[in-house]
């Protein structure tokens, strides 16, 4: 008796009872982490909670999971601001599992901080998206993103306007600056209203994005004095469209549309997501617009250009970082997309004017089809199918530089505000961007 | 009791008296640090920590994290820098000159006898402070765009012969952000010149009427000289603000046309958080700020010195 209750082997005894509690613990712990269902943190803009609630709802109900989507409303800038912070600090804790990202900060993100974001070339087909959209989060070879919505360049016009002038959209469709030039001014001298309305920025990225030049080497470093014959005429195109009347300039596209239901300009040249913009200030003239594309910087030039959009990516440091892999390829490049007759697409068109760029599903010709409460049936078509006619002009994190303040928009500011010429503002411009890459 | 002796007691009686009152000062200081300790540790983590840091990164390369000057050394071959510079002494100019006499002004105007409502007006006033920025930047850029009111009135009155594009004009960018700026701080600076002026006493302003001094003379001989340090406080404040400020600019012009509009911290700021994302050259140029600004805090305050 006395042996039994000895010290060691009750020791020995409470020892084991406790591996078998712990062992036990941590068996229900799996099952009830198996039976849980993986929650993915999701970053957003707040006015797309909605939408993505809807994805997250078909993404369980097309492949039969359980999987709890938590959409964080948090503001472009933060975000971008959280990432950059994370990378540079090395913590990640707060970080969520994916988010979407506009395409002009992407390229840096992904530049600088390339291991922050899960290559996501074994979740989908590259081939699938036009190459300019691809070009955003590619480095060096390796996708990091996935297209989400275009910011694909369109021109929008009043047919009232463009009739009492003696035009149509179609007269402005894959024409030369040159000749839309021409066409302006004789435009305004007939009827005193502007042909295109927007800001310098916008108008000037459009045009070089157009351009298809070759604006990067391989190293990111700019190459604007190897360009400077094609960007000087770019920057000299503009000037005369202003000095000819032709176009209107604003402070940006609120103030476009504005002036453009105003009657002071006829059409305003921006991204597709202008639309909305449109459908919501000018009530009074549902169904009477025309849609062209942008004007090419010279003959046989592209007129297809970009002018924002956004891309996914995918944390590499989250815990579930294959399954938000898998669910974003699924919705946004995959299956996702042309499920339950393209519920999906037809939900972002309506709901958020958003155009998906995945072109499986572009080809479906849902889009030629959609009826636009606004603008209305078979509006899109000409527009939405030519995403893959965008040209490339390479990517760097000089992209940002050169598409924001720093950039052709301020060379053309110089040159029409200070009178300074197109050639040396290049050669300044080159300056400042190589002083950016060097450090 | 012979002298010696007694002053050995009463020597001895304060010792006594002496020693607990300065474990009672320990105890009280030992007190007084647990008491700050938790702001303490929030200063540490959130402020001292970031400066060091920010403070080491500004002698790293971006590429190797190499030990250098590099990044102080960049500064002085910059072709952006300098122009932020010019755009930021501006920004402090019209600050400094313009807001401080309006908020001075409207103080003086509040704190006159008599005048009815002047909570309301005082509320009224400092209300703008109250604002957040992206309500009263939207405001301002819909006030200033070309169907904006200001183009409207000023085309109605004969001024324009056309709306204006104010943010595509050098001047035009710059004065909506002057504007909006003063527009947002006057009310907050009246506020400690408010302050001040109920520190005056009123048998000043009595003493001077029975003088014949007019409203001016009380105004120059009295009300300035007394709230001088309002003043220079004010001064350090809005000179330290103007010096850093960012979110205006990147909310109203984002330093557009032609970087002419861009601040020194915006720069900094974009240097940063966008295209190349240079955290150590950043910090450099945050570093050399922030000795501009504790420079110009310290002539300020030695001016001020003087006065006293």
């Amino acid at each position: 008796m006395k042996k039994l209750f000895s010290k060691k082997p009750l020791s020995l005894l409470l020892v084991l009872v406790m591996l078998v509690c712990a062992g036990h613990a941590a068996a229900m712990k799996a099952a009830a982490e198996a039976a849980e269902p993986i929650t993915l943190t999701i970053w957003c803009d707040g006015n797309q909670l909605d939408a993505y609630d809807y994805i997250g709802e078909l993404y369980n109900k097309y492949t039969g999971k359980n999987i709890n989507f938590e959409f964080v409303e948090m503001a472009a800038a933060d975000r971008n601001t959280k990432i950059a912070a994370a990378a540079e600090s090395g913590y990640y804790e707060d970080m969520a599992d994916l988010t979407v990202i506009q395409n002009n900060t992407i390229v840096g993100l992904t530049y600088n901080y390339s291991d922050m974001f899960l290559p996501l070339d074994d979740y989908f087909n590259p081939a699938d998206f036009s190459q300019a959209l691809l070009d955003f989060s590619t480095f060096n070879g390796v996708h990091y993103g996935i297209p989400s919505d275009t910011g694909y360049s369109i021109s929008l016009y009043r047919s009232d306007l463009l009739q009492a002038g003696g035009l149509t959209a179609e007269d402005l469709n894959d024409i030369t600056w040159a000749e839309f030039i021409e066409i302006g001014e004789k435009f305004y001298n007939d009827t005193g209203v502007y042909l295109m309305t927007n800001s310098a920025s916008t108008i000037i990225n459009q045009m070089w994005k157009a351009s298809g030049l070759t604006l990067f080497d391989e190293n990111g470093y700019a190459l604007i004095d190897e360009n400077k014959e094609e960007l000087a005429k770019i920057i000299e195109l503009y000037k005369e469209a202003i000095e000819r009347h032709v176009i209107y300039e604003t402070a940006g596209t609120t103030d476009s549309v504005g002036i453009v239901n105003s009657g002071i300009a006829a059409g305003v040249s921006s991204g597709l997501w202008v639309k909305g913009s449109v459908s919501g200030t000018c009530a009074d003239f549902a169904g009477g617009w025309e849609v062209a594309n942008v004007p090419s910087n010279e003959e046989g030039g592209s007129n297809y250009s970009v002018n924002g959009g956004s891309s996914w990516v995918v944390f590499s440091c989250s815990e579930h970082a294959e399954e938000a892999a898998e669910f974003i390829a699924y919705m946004y490049a995959g299956p996702g997309m042309t499920e339950d007759n393209c519920a999906f697409m037809d939900y972002m068109v309506n709901k958020r004017g958003e155009f998906l760029v995945y072109m499986p599903a572009v080809n479906t010709g849902f889009y030629e089809t959609y009826e636009d409460p606004y603008f209305g049936a078979g509006f899109w078509d000409e527009v939405v199918l030519n995403f893959d006619k965008i040209p490339s002009v390479g990517m760097s994190p000089l992209y940002t530089d050169l598409n924001g303040g720093t950039g052709f928009a301020a060379v053309a500011e110089r040159v029409l505000i200070d009178g300074v010429d197109a050639y040396q503002a290049l050669a300044d411009i080159q300056a400042e961007l190589d002083f950016t890459m060097d450090g | 009791m012979p002298m010696d002796k007694l002053r050995h007691r009463e020597s001895n009686t304060k010792e006594s008296k002496k020693l607990p009152r300065m474990r009672l000062t320990t105890k009280q200081k030992i007190y007084g640090w647990l008491f700050i300790a938790p702001a303490l540790i929030a200063l540490a983590v959130f402020t001292f920590y970031p400066i060091a840091r920010g403070l080491l990164m500004s002698f790293q390369s971006k590429a190797a994290g190499e030990w250098t000057l590099g990044n102080y050394s960049r500064i002085l071959i910059d072709p952006t820098f300098p122009k932020t510079i010019r755009n930021t002494v501006i920004y402090v100019i019209f600050f400094d000159l313009c807001m401080l006499p309006i908020s001075m002004f409207l103080a003086t105007l509040l704190n006159k006898k008599g005048l009815k409502g002047e909570k309301i007006y005082r509320v009224l006033l400092f209300l703008p402070a109250t604002m957040t920025l992206m309500s009263y930047t939207t405001v301002f850029s819909l006030m200033f765009n070309k169907l904006g009111v200001i183009n409207v009135i000023l085309v109605k009155l004969g001024i324009l012969s056309e709306p204006c594009n104010f943010t595509g004009r050098v001047w035009g960018a710059r004065l909506i952000i002057i504007l909006s700026h003063i527009w947002r701080w006057t009310g907050w600076n009246m506020v400690y010149y408010s302050a001040g002026y109920s520190q005056i006493d009123k048998t000043l302003y009595e003493a001077a009427e029975l003088d014949g001094a007019n409203g001016w003379q009380q105004w120059r001989y009295i009300s300035l000289p007394e709230l001088m340090p309002w003043v220079v406080l004010t001064t350090i404040f809005t000179t330290s603000g103007a010096l850093q400020i960012l979110d205006e600019i990147s909310s109203l012009t984002k330093g557009g046309p032609a970087n002419r509009t861009l601040s020194t911290s915006l720069y900094i700021y974009n240097t940063a958080f966008s295209g190349k994302m240079n955290f150590n050259y950043a910090s450099a140029m945050g570093f050399v700020l922030a000795i501009a600004i504790i420079i110009l805090t310290i002539i300020q305050r030695k001016v001020a010195d003087k006065r006293d």
